[in-house]
């Protein structure tokens, strides 16, 4: 009971959370019609709802939510190395087209996934809000993802010049990072994935907006 | 899990009849990949049992059937597993000159380290022919690519940054010597398991006795964990971690090490559960924790 009472908490409070990046993003682009201080303007409502997700991790390794910690731990972790430790420290890149359009793509998609969550423990789902998060996800994934990888790839010149995060030898311990490399492969990282999660969610899709249906000629009868 | 119903055979076919007469069907199965049940609850049944040996089983009855999938002797797998590393190793070793376009000769604790990896290694490919008594023939080929791809793989990165001509060895002489006493300590360690092992299960059988010491001292490990052979592995990892400071090889001991921990906990619920008598103090891996 007290879970559900702070699950329900959890959930509303990022759903309004990203309610605010939105409304953030959306006012500075309708104002200055181009995307240089998006994130500028938003970027502390993001940070703090996108990093509080880590504890959606700690709800699911003590089993008060049914998901895998370790599905769980992939989609917050890719979230918040794009977020720390690509678009954050690299001002130069901050600017872009490409920002805006990823930040905007996660906010549709995490208002519709909380206030979900949120409902569905009070078990008052409008059809409406499942269709929505089994239906936006068709262009959310790849508008969010094609905003992801450009972001990765629009700092790859300013990584590679300032040698940031990585190490060279010689060292104590004898190893070296080149960040620059790391970013490409973690790009690469996104190809496999991508299909299998699309695939997983249009296979929910089939399963919950079925029984979404059902459900609500049950109980309209 | 494939249902396949037999309704006929007599009490004397055996399940490597049944696969036979399956294979005859579908002619890429093979039996190392066959396998079935009597429930989707019970083990493998064995391809000697007969079925005249289950007395719920009659005419009509289900037996469950599934294809693991294509299958690969578990010698050959060691030995891409164990030989692999050894090539990987020796590729940085040998060719300094055409990858780090290094000029002057390595120096001794690249030497010795060459010779702790690669020695390792070779008692392992030697363990495999002459030591080690399998209780399965085969594993999903899938294994081999995974498998060979953690060991070459941390091979060559361990060995990139051991021969590199900017490598920097510990900075107390001390750590050298405690790091390749640890090392050996391991070796030995791990060596004599393997032969109680080995003396425990005499050739041909698939005899399971709570594993004791013997006479190697090494061996009064057991009195503390079931599975000492895989303590003493990772005792053996520390040491060169230790000896050569590099990174990697810290981060695969720590890997390798959480991984026969897993398996340890595995083996250990087994030997709890096949001997009432399982001694009460013994942990898995890691002795008085875990």
């Amino acid at each position: 009971m007290l879970s559900k009472i702070y699950l329900l908490l959890y959930n509303c409070c990022l759903a309004c959370g990203w309610n605010i990046v939105l409304y953030q993003a959306v006012e500075e682009l309708c104002n200055s019609r181009n995307p240089t201080y998006v994130y500028e303007k938003c970027k502390v409502a993001l940070k703090i709802s996108q990093t509080l997700a880590l504890l959606e991790i700690v709800h699911a390794a003590v089993g008060l939510v049914r998901s895998s910690p370790v599905t769980t731990f992939i989609q917050v972790q890719s979230r918040l190395v794009v977020l720390w430790l690509v678009l954050d420290p690299v001002s130069e890149a901050q600017g872009n087209s490409n920002v805006p359009m990823m930040i905007i793509a996660w906010c549709v998609a995490e208002i519709v996934r909380y206030w979900y969550y949120a409902l569905s423990l009070v078990d008052k789902v409008p059809y409406v809000l499942t269709w929505c998060r089994y239906t936006f996800f068709t262009f959310l994934y790849p508008i969010g993802v094609s905003g992801e990888l450009l972001t990765i790839y629009s700092v790859l010149p300013v990584v590679t010049a300032t040698g940031m995060f990585s190490l060279e030898l010689p060292n104590k311990w004898n190893v070296s990072f080149h960040y620059p490399i790391f970013l490409m492969l973690y790009m690469a990282g996104y190809v496999p994935y991508l299909p299998k999660l699309y695939m997983h969610m249009i296979k929910q899709r089939g399963k919950m907006l079925g029984k979404a249906a059902a459900d609500g000629e049950k109980k309209s009868n | 899990e494939e249902v396949s119903t037999q309704s006929t055979g007599t009490k004397e076919t055996s399940i490597m009849d049944i696969k036979q007469l399956h294979i005859k069907q579908k002619s890429y199965l093979y039996p190392t990949r066959m396998m079935y049940k009597l429930s989707l609850k019970d083990k493998a049944l064995s391809e000697d049992a007969k079925i005249g040996d289950f007395e719920t089983f009659c005419d009509g009855s289900v037996l469950y059937f599934k294809d693991l999938g294509p299958q690969i002797g578990w010698s050959t797998v060691f030995f891409a597993e164990y030989i692999g590393p050894i090539f990987t190793y020796l590729i940085f070793y040998l060719a300094r000159g055409p990858i780090y376009g290094a000029k002057g000769a390595t120096t001794d604790v690249q030497n010795v380290a060459c010779a702790m990896y690669v020695g390792h290694y070779v008692k392992r490919v030697l363990e495999t022919m002459f030591i080690h008594r399998f209780s399965k023939a085969t594993m999903p080929i899938g294994n081999l690519f995974k498998n060979c791809t953690y060991y070459w793989g941390f091979s060559a990165f361990i060995s990139y940054f051991v021969n590199h001509p900017l490598y920097t060895p510990p900075a107390c002489n001390l750590c050298l010597y405690i790091g390749l006493g640890t090392y050996l300590f391991g070796e030995l360690g791990n060596f004599s398991c393997h032969l109680a092992f080995m003396k425990m299960r005499p050739p041909g059988t698939r005899t399971r006795v709570i594993p004791m010491p013997n006479s190697n001292p090494f061996t009064l490990l057991f009195h503390l964990v079931s599975c000492p052979n895989y303590t003493y592995e990772a005792i053996s990892w520390l040491g060169f971690s230790i000896f050569t400071s590099v990174f990697y090889a810290a981060l695969f001991t720590v890997v390798g090490g959480g991984q026969m921990l897993q398996w340890a906990l595995g083996k250990h619920k087994n030997y709890k559960k096949e001997f009432e008598k399982y001694p009460k103090g013994r942990k898995a891996m890691i002795p008085f924790i875990l």
